[in-house]
């Protein structure tokens, strides 16, 4: 059994195999902290997650998957949901960047840690995002294929949806447009109740500045993102 | 014929979603947006109502002729239709 918090969250994790610790170590909390929820990985589960998988998974490595995906289901009672994007903290604003798989996410948010000091990666694939009061994003130990991730947070200030391109191209876009993007990039929940409230979490958290980011891999395409963020959110 | 249960509408800014409950598949797959009119559309068919009886409601609320509120629900109802929301 071990003890993880996640987002404030503090998870009971009833495992059978070690490597979930190894996977958690920076996250472990004290056994004697009150958990919030507990979650189990039946043998199951597992069976079905190697079915799945396309590369080599072991029984460690698939019940620390599935617990993950079991603490997903959970999240949104805490206001809180899983999203798959690379998210970065920098002079203390969050900035995450979203889009398909292979877009570019995480080449470009490798960017910004070669333009500036003091670049922190959140979670490089699979951050929590909740809302308490603002939106905060959350690192947690699933950050995808390299693993960046930090055990802090920070305060979500706007989203960009990453397409490829040859050119550096920047648009801002409306809520409406966003939820487009937004959606497929997010598991849903199961349960009419969830779904809802869900839903309400992502018409709070488009009033945040979103803007569709047609980009290379150079370091004028994060110069474009951040001017365009300042100008945009701090003119007088 | 009706929508079948199990749907969430919200909304979110100005547009309407429909997102089903239960299908994990369909977390993209199965979003369907909505304007007004099919906002409209959806609300009369939560239960069971014969298609003239829809098109009467639409002309009712609307100023649009017959024909032109038929061929809309229609297109709509088939929309429907092919993603299995309509029984």
């Amino acid at each position: 059994m071990i003890k993880v918090k996640f987002s404030d969250i503090v998870i009971e994790i009833d495992n059978k195999y070690s490597f979930i610790e190894k996977q958690c170590a920076n996250y472990l909390v004290d056994a004697n902290l009150p958990a919030d929820f507990s979650v189990t990985v039946s043998d199951k589960d597992i069976d079905k997650e190697l079915l799945d998988t396309p590369f080599n998974l072991d029984r460690g490595k698939a019940e620390s998957f599935c617990a993950y995906r079991e603490i997903s289901k959970k999240l949104p009672k805490f206001n809180a949901f899983l999203l798959h994007s690379s998210i970065i903290s920098f002079n203390n604003y969050g900035f995450a960047f979203l889009g398909k798989s292979g877009t570019g996410k995480s080449t470009h948010a490798s960017l910004w840690k070669k333009r500036f000091n003091d670049v922190v990666f959140i979670n490089d694939d699979k951050p929590i995002i909740r809302k308490q009061g603002d939106f905060f994003a959350y690192g947690t130990p699933y950050s995808g294929k390299r693993n960046f991730n930090t055990n802090t947070f920070v305060k979500l200030s706007a989203l960009f949806f990453l397409e490829q391109s040859p050119v550096n191209e920047i648009k801002k876009i409306s809520k409406e447009e966003a939820i487009f993007r937004l959606i497929p990039q997010v598991i849903m929940p199961e349960n009419k109740e969830d779904i809802e409230s869900t839903l309400s979490l992502f018409d709070s958290l488009l009033n945040l500045p979103c803007y569709i980011l047609k980009c290379n891999i150079s370091l004028e395409a994060v110069d474009l993102a951040y001017q365009t963020f300042l100008e945009d959110n701090y003119e007088n | 014929m009706k929508i079948k249960d199990g749907f969430v509408v919200r909304n979110v800014g100005e547009k309407i979603l429909v997102v089903p409950v239960g299908d994990r598949t369909a977390s993209f797959n199965g979003m369907l947006v909505l304007n007004d009119m099919a906002k409209f559309f959806w609300d009369n068919l939560q239960n069971d109502i014969e298609i003239d009886e829809l098109v009467n409601i639409v002309c009712q609320n609307y100023d649009v002729s017959f024909d032109v509120a038929k061929n809309d629900i229609l297109e709509f109802t088939d929309k429907l239709q092919k993603a299995g929301i309509l029984e």
